[in-house]
């Protein structure tokens, strides 16, 4: 941080339009990955991209920036295309989680020749994160461990200052140690240099502090699209003796239960409201708020017959 | 042209692979022919007899020795490579612009190495009257010919490489397989064309004279070229 | 690290967190509080949840925006607080004890005699 007390808007630079995709398909043969994505990206936000492993959140990510094809349907970024859209994809950064580079680059090659791709690159950030996550300087890539390549990952991605940044996993092969650390770094560039990020997840709960808006993909569909705290007031959880929790949950939809001897956990759809406090302290049955993990896993045990639901 | 150039920096970077390792395939094939005649030379007596000289003269090692190395190097920038630049931002135009420009440097640098060898094999004929550039097929080693003609072959491989590459990446290992046998394929037929009509080819020969094989070589470099730029532009990450 | 006890808004709980502080006399009248960069780094979240926290306060009063140079606690913020919490007491501290005290079947005097034993 340059200036303990500096005092600006964390939104101080001019926000771009953000992404916008419409009716988005994507094929590979016959297996339909994405299947008619409508979703918007707002500006200058940090939206985590959730689903279980497989269901297109790589693939989505790849063709919003036409490094894969799509099939059908449109993407705007700040209002444009941006297929082979050079002044557009400048401005952005997706280094893939199985990204290849040529066979002698090293990290010390790559973040010297970054700076010509990115007028935005942050060379001061680049020498202060290499060393902090122990990334081997003149290693090849290709003998990186896991764990380095997406320390590597890190380190471009936050110091491109790309106003579209992607990450795909972006800590897998970090010990707990450096996960943490990249938390604290993406906070912190987040905070000093605003920018659009995707960033696809399944450590939900631990990534989901630095969400702003959550967007699930579920069988190649987008299933949940919210503010971070809407979607965590779209459910809450009772736990307490079955016919009593049974009695408070009433007519609403029930997402997901566990059973526990007499003991009985429900999801239950819909934000809690006082009446429900009431009732739930009167029968010694506990009200909690859904954590973001559990919502993902509750909605994604639903059929997708009505996936399609809003927050 | 700045988004090019990012590509060609990029391409750059890769020390080893843009600007040592072809050119030091030429000098170790040159060493491998001055090794081999030797070797004759321990039957035959020092410097080579004439009719030996007369084979040298007829070497064509360099021909086989570079596009190789430089095709795979080609097929791993368009596979790699594009990865990166993609990641990076980049086009798939500009990607290939830049390293284009790119694969020229590469070749350039190949034809300096090639002068190089060519004026120490001129001024000591390696001492034996071995030949290793200075053949029949470089016009007896004149040197604009052996530049020239060392560039190309340098940039077609290159440029091949590169059209492979991007076809493993637009279309997979099968329509790679499938493109290299078709161009075995063409390269065989033409070889049998010529080894069925020798006159039509050696009257063309003599009609086109010493620059016959670079000016065949330009035809191919442009076909490389043009298929690698077009096979980018289908490639995928 | 990550300022959530009970499921509540991380704001929240990071505006209370901040609001303890202050109460503590850890951020004294006319002091800065920490920026939203700051705390967003700090407690790895979101910096729209630090900022978020942060006008919570300010709008409460218990703290200023003093353009360009930072955040700083208001002469009356301290009890600006005091007073929030005096309001909140009841159903934050009394209403659970109650709740609990009479799952463990203990009486008002058992509870009255409890408290004279920390605050005689």
């Amino acid at each position: 941080m340059s200036s303990p007390v500096r005092h600006t808007d964390y939104r101080e630079s001019a926000p771009g339009q953000g992404i916008r995709i419409r009716n988005l398909n994507k094929s590979f043969g016959k297996k339909h990955v994405l299947r008619d994505i409508t979703v918007d990206f707002a500006p200058d936000r940090v939206h985590g991209l959730l689903g279980a492993n497989g269901v297109g959140k790589t693939t989505l990510m790849s063709v919003i920036l036409n490094h894969t094809f799509r099939s059908s349907g449109e993407v705007l970024i700040d209002g444009e295309d941006p297929r082979e859209n050079a002044r557009l994809l400048e401005r952005t950064c997706f280094v893939h989680e199985d990204q290849k580079f040529h066979d002698d680059d090293t990290p010390a090659s790559l973040l010297r020749i970054l700076p010509t791709f990115y007028p935005t690159w942050d060379t001061d950030l680049a020498e202060r994160l290499a060393p902090r996550f122990k990334l081997p300087m003149s290693t090849r890539t290709t003998k990186l461990s896991r764990g380095q390549r997406s320390a590597l990952a890190i380190v471009i991605s936050l110091a491109a200052r790309a106003p579209y940044t992607f990450m795909d996993e972006p800590y897998l092969g970090l010990d707990p140690g450096h996960r943490a650390l990249f938390y604290e770094e993406f906070a912190r560039a987040m905070a000093e240099h605003p920018r659009t990020v995707i960033l696809s997840t399944h450590l939900i709960d631990e990534v989901s502090d630095l969400l702003e808006n959550v967007v699930m993909i579920e069988d190649g569909r987008v299933t949940v699209d919210a503010d971070i705290d809407d979607a965590r007031d779209s459910a809450f959880v009772l736990r307490g003796l079955e016919p009593v929790v049974r009695d408070v949950v009433g007519a609403r939809r029930v997402l997901r239960e566990y059973r526990l001897g007499n003991i009985l956990s429900v999801t239950v759809d819909g934000t809690a409201t006082a009446e429900d406090r009431r009732r739930a302290d009167a029968a010694n049955v506990s009200l909690e708020p859904v954590t973001l993990q559990e919502l993902v896993a509750a909605r994604g045990m639903r059929g997708t017959d009505d996936a399609e639901m809003s927050v | 042209m700045q988004y090019a150039r990012r590509n060609l920096a990029l391409y750059l970077t890769n020390r080893l692979n843009s600007f040592v390792v072809a050119p030091a395939i030429l000098v170790l094939v040159a060493i491998l022919t001055v090794v081999i005649g030797l070797i004759i030379g321990i039957r035959t007596g020092l410097p080579l007899p004439q009719p030996v000289q007369d084979g040298f003269q007829a070497n064509l090692a360099v021909f086989w020795a570079l596009p190789g190395f430089l095709i795979s190097h080609g097929a791993l920038t368009a596979n790699r490579g594009f990865a990166g630049a993609l990641a990076f931002g980049s086009t798939r135009r500009n990607f290939w612009a830049g390293t284009a420009m790119g694969f020229m440097i590469t070749s350039l640098v190949v034809a300096a190495a090639g002068l190089v060898i060519l004026a120490a094999e001129a001024a000591t004929g390696f001492g034996l009257g071995i030949s290793f550039l200075t053949i029949q097929a470089l016009g007896d080693g004149n040197p604009l010919i052996v530049a020239v003609t060392l560039f190309l072959l340098s940039l077609m491989s290159l440029f091949a490489g590169m059209s492979f590459g991007g076809i493993y990446r637009a279309a997979g290992v099968i329509w790679t397989v499938i493109s290299i046998v078709a161009v075995v394929l063409v390269a065989l037929g033409l070889l049998a064309a010529i080894v069925a009509w020798p006159d039509l080819w050696l009257d063309l020969a003599s009609e086109l004279g010493r620059w016959g094989i670079p000016l065949g070589l330009v035809v191919v470099t442009l076909i490389a070229g043009l298929a690698s730029r077009a096979v980018v532009r289908y490639a995928e990450i | 690290m990550t300022p959530r006890q009970d499921g509540r808004p991380i704001f929240m709980v990071l505006a209370d967190q901040i609001a303890d502080d202050i109460l503590q006399g850890n951020y004294p009248v006319d002091s800065a509080v920490p920026s939203t960069n700051e705390l967003a780094a700090f407690y790895r979240i979101n910096p729209a949840t630090a900022g978020k926290a942060l006008g919570r306060l300010v709008d409460q009063g218990v703290v200023e925006r003093r353009r360009g140079i930072g955040t700083f606690v208001a002469a009356d913020g301290p009890d600006i607080l005091r007073a929030q919490r005096r309001e909140a007491f009841h159903e934050d501290f009394i209403q659970p004890a109650v709740a609990e005290a009479r799952r463990l079947g203990l009486t008002l005097d058992d509870m009255v005699a409890l408290i004279r034993k920390v605050s005689p």
